[in-house]
């Protein structure tokens, strides 16, 4: 039995052009002046804040990768000289990694549904949040300053030799990481102690939503891992600016010494990236199917596995580095244990889709790309994380294929899902669902096409950042460059049906999703602080057993 | 909240403690005790960590959770050294 | 809408109205940023691990050549300001708030003390031509392969910790502020403790490097 009648199409209910949202006291409308948004505690504002500048720094990093790809259309030079290309593939990749991956969904999303799923009015520590955004952009705006600068070529592993010698403007870019790291260690310390400290009297640890689960699970990770990465940032900054000669044998030291520990924080850092991405799908597969998770518990406790088991893997990155083969066996050993936690979560939603109500929708549609696109980008993962087999395919178009599938293929699908999940709670406005699922669709292939004929190049031999390649990889890379293109228009439709519905959209209503999780049980989009009354929370956070409070049943025909 | 404060005899028998370690810990400097100087060193420093920990910081009477969170870090640190030392160690 | 509803929408929304509730947020978020901190120095205690590892006898060497007495008094000077500002979050619970903020200044001026035996240190280094990355004269006549690697992890791994130092006297001196204008009070007093808290773990990562640098 299905109940609300959900998203219908902008043209069938045009919205009234003054919209409640300025004439009600919702956390928009409360004060519309520029001031009271760059000095706002509320979480809500600051996610709002947060995802303007995230999808700024998306923006930047694909018109790199596609810069990128189209200069890999021929062999040689097409439209940039090495020097560049070397400076691109390294900005490319540090902005997304750190400039909107690692950020993304907690900071933005997290920050938004946190409190208000655990039915509290704000985050523990509210102008430390405020804090924090303004950390990111004065670590972003380093970055980009570097950019005008000589940028920086290293690669975004600033491996050592080089990168202590490197003449570019290395120490301007990594400062402006670790102060972006300083911003992720405040919002892990913020949603911690918020988890543990704000959570609604009737609401326990496994009556919290899934999502605040994994965004708990990412802050842990967060706040032990960070640390380490802006330590040896900064060591090689003392290197490039100051010859202080960490990691250079001719002094002592050694460079592999730099490789354990960058990857110590790096390699938990991609479970930053795709466990949030793990709680939206939780939320998207429950609210679509309208059913609760096959095992809640099951989903719970793999967050914090990921979260553990994800610290003990990091030489498997080294295998070829010069790293003892005791430690290459034992590293290669444990990093076969992390795959089992995303084994057990993928059996679990898709044990929650079957026999479930389903309801085709953009989220869910970004969701099935997530699981198929996801598992590939993770069996690859255990692929490459056997040592004999990666003696081949590191630093090969192999591993590139890899990550990308889980990072685009997973964590920016999930991100697109959640954008779409939550646009109506934000906003208090419908999008256009045939243009979210046209986007939907031109987004997975796009990605299929530009990054599936990577592990046949990488498998084929294809070294990963090199500026030109022998004439016979030409035809995949044609492939790829193709695609990329896919995907950007796909991005770009999102963008302009999203744009499109916050002025224009239908008006949502509280709940257009008659989803149980708790931050709909408040107007969207909801007032100030979140709560007008204590929300009623007699029905769980997954239970579609029953109808909520004034919901109207529709009754379909039995299929 | 803690759920047992500590009294200031405990505060100032720690002090004390304390600076008797370090005393030990400082005369076993000039004694030769070879490749054990650098185990006995650090065991005393542990201890006295431990002491520091526990009664200063409080974590004898802490909440479970904050003793997680010291845990939690601690066992990292553990983790990321000996794994560290053990590759230069046996390459 | 009224102004009274608009200006309680405006405020902030202060989660704890003080209280047990504040006081555990407070000591949890000290703590987990705690850890934090304990990961950032492990970082380079991880990376001396494996140097030490590596070049053994030059580390002993390096060790030889530090200046014990000086070090020593550091390690004595930072474990009595610990114990003073332990006491001082006591005596606060029980309201003797005079007490309290001499025992934060006194704690306060040890601080200073190390940093000042620290800088001498520092300074008669430099005299001998014992400089980061290996430079400077000292090197010329001692060169064992890992000696420069020793040196530069000490100013790098000593100097991170006296920033620590830094931080941790500011903090003191705010706290001590509180207590002197009555902002921090005995109902109050998780605010002096969640910085007395820091100030410990800055003695703590001295008590690790005190017998790495110069005992043993």
């Amino acid at each position: 039995m299905t109940t609300l009648p959900i998203a219908p199409d902008v043209a069938r209910e045009p919205a009234p052009s003054s919209s409640p949202i300025v004439r009600a006291p919702s956390y928009l409308g409360v004060d519309t002046t520029l001031r009271s948004w760059l000095v706002t505690t509320d979480h809500k504002r600051i996610g709002v804040l947060f995802f303007v500048a995230l999808a700024c720094m998306l923006a930047l990093g694909g018109f790199f990768a596609l810069a990128l790809r189209l200069e890999h259309l021929t062999p040689e030079r097409t439209l940039m000289s090495a020097h560049t290309y070397n400076r691109m593939f390294t900005l490319h990749g540090v902005i997304m990694v750190w400039l909107f991956m690692i950020p993304s969904i907690p900071s933005s999303f997290g920050n938004f549904l946190l409190p208000m799923m655990i039915g509290a009015r704000d985050v523990a520590f509210p102008r430390l949040n405020l804090a924090s955004f303004y950390v990111y952009v004065a670590g972003a705006t380093l970055v980009l300053l570097s950019m005008f600068a000589s940028a920086i070529d290293t690669g975004w592993t600033f491996y050592p030799p080089y990168s202590s010698s490197t003449p570019t403007a290395l120490p301007l870019a990594l400062l402006g990481v670790f102060i972006v790291g300083f911003s992720t260690i405040m919002t892990g310390v913020n949603f911690i102690v918020t988890t543990h400290t704000l959570r609604d009297r009737r609401i326990g640890w496994m009556q919290m939503p899934l999502f605040v689960w994994s965004v708990y699970a990412t802050s842990i990770i967060q706040v032990l891992a960070t640390p380490v990465l802006g330590m040896v940032l900064l060591l090689v900054v003392a290197n490039n600016a100051f010859s202080w000669g960490f990691f250079d044998p001719a002094r002592g030291g050694d460079p592999v010494l730099y490789q354990h520990l960058f990857w110590f924080y790096s390699h938990p850092a991609v479970y930053i990236m795709i466990l949030p991405g793990m709680g939206v799908v939780s939320e998207v597969v429950s609210t679509f199917a309208r059913k609760n998770p096959y095992s809640y518990k099951a989903i719970a406790y793999s967050s914090l596995g990921i979260a553990f088991v994800g610290f003990l893997t990091w030489g498997h990155h080294m295998f070829v580095a010069g790293m003892s083969r005791f430690d290459a066996g034992a590293f290669g050993l444990l990093s076969m244990l992390v795959a089992v936690f995303s084994a057990i979560k993928v059996f679990n939603w898709t044990w929650t889709l079957k026999r479930g109500a389903i309801r085709m929708r953009t989220p869910l549609l970004y969701v099935f790309a997530f699981l198929f696109l996801f598992v590939f980008g993770g069996m690859t993962g255990v692929a490459v994380a056997t040592t004999s087999l990666d003696v081949h395919w590191h630093d090969t178009y192999f591993v590139v294929a890899h990550f990308h599938f889980i990072m685009v293929g997973g964590t920016l699908t999930a991100f697109l899902a959640a954008i779409h999940l939550w646009f109506p709670k934000v906003t208090g406005k419908l999008y256009s669902e045939r243009l979210g699922m046209l986007s939907a669709a031109l987004v997975f292939a796009g990605f299929f096409v530009t990054f599936f004929p990577q592990f046949l190049l990488g498998n084929g031999g294809m070294p990963r950042r090199y500026f030109d390649y022998p004439p016979r990889f030409q035809a995949l890379h044609v492939v790829s460059t193709v695609g990329s293109w896919v995907l950007g228009a796909g991005l770009v439709v999102t963008l302009g049906y999203l744009l499109h519905a916050l002025f224009w959209g239908a008006d949502a209503g509280a709940n257009p999703w008659g989803s149980r999780s708790f931050e709909w049980r408040t107007p969207s989009p909801p007032p100030k602080h979140n709560f007008r009354e204590p929300p009623d929370l007699e029905l769980g956070a997954y239970d579609y057993t029953r109808p909520l409070e004034g919901e109207p049943r529709e009754p379909e025909a039995a299929s | 909240m803690t759920t047992r404060e500590l009294t200031t005899k405990t505060t100032l028998l720690t002090g004390s403690a304390l600076l008797v370690l370090w005393a030990v810990s400082f005369g076993l400097s000039y004694v030769q005790l070879g490749l054990a100087a650098l185990p006995v060193a650090l065991g005393i420093a542990a201890t006295k960590a431990a002491l520091v920990v526990l009664f200063f910081m409080e974590l004898a009477t802490a909440r479970p959770t904050i003793r997680f969170a010291f845990a939690a870090a601690v066992a990292l640190v553990v983790v990321l050294v000996g794994l560290t030392v053990a590759d230069v160690a046996t390459r | 809408m009224s102004t009274v509803d608009d200006a309680r929408a405006l405020a902030p929304a202060e989660p704890f109205s003080d209280g047990p509730g504040q006081a555990h947020a407070a000591r949890l978020g000290m703590w987990v940023f705690l850890a934090s901190e304990v990961l950032l120095f492990a970082a380079l205690f991880t990376l001396f691990a494996a140097s030490r590892t590596q070049h053994p006898a030059a580390f002993h060497e390096g060790v030889a050549h530090a200046k014990k007495v000086l070090g020593s008094i550091n390690t004595a000077v930072l474990l009595v300001s610990s114990t003073l500002v332990a006491l001082a979050v006591q005596v606060l619970r029980r309201g003797r708030t005079r007490v309290a903020g001499l025992l934060v200044a006194g704690t306060v001026v040890l601080g200073g003390v190390f940093l000042a035996i620290k800088i001498t240190e520092y300074v008669e280094h430099f005299g001998e031509g014992i400089q980061p990355g290996g430079r400077g004269a000292f090197f010329q006549e001692h060169a064992t392969r890992g000696l420069a690697e020793f040196w530069t992890l000490y100013f790098g791994m000593t100097g991170l910790h006296a920033v620590h130092v830094v931080v941790g006297m500011t903090l003191l001196s705010i706290a001590l502020l509180g207590i002197l204008t009555g902002r921090i009070t005995a109902p109050s007093a998780h605010r002096l403790e969640v910085f007395a808290i820091y100030w410990h773990l800055v003695d703590l990562v001295w008590l690790f490097l005190w017998p790495l640098f110069y005992l043993a």
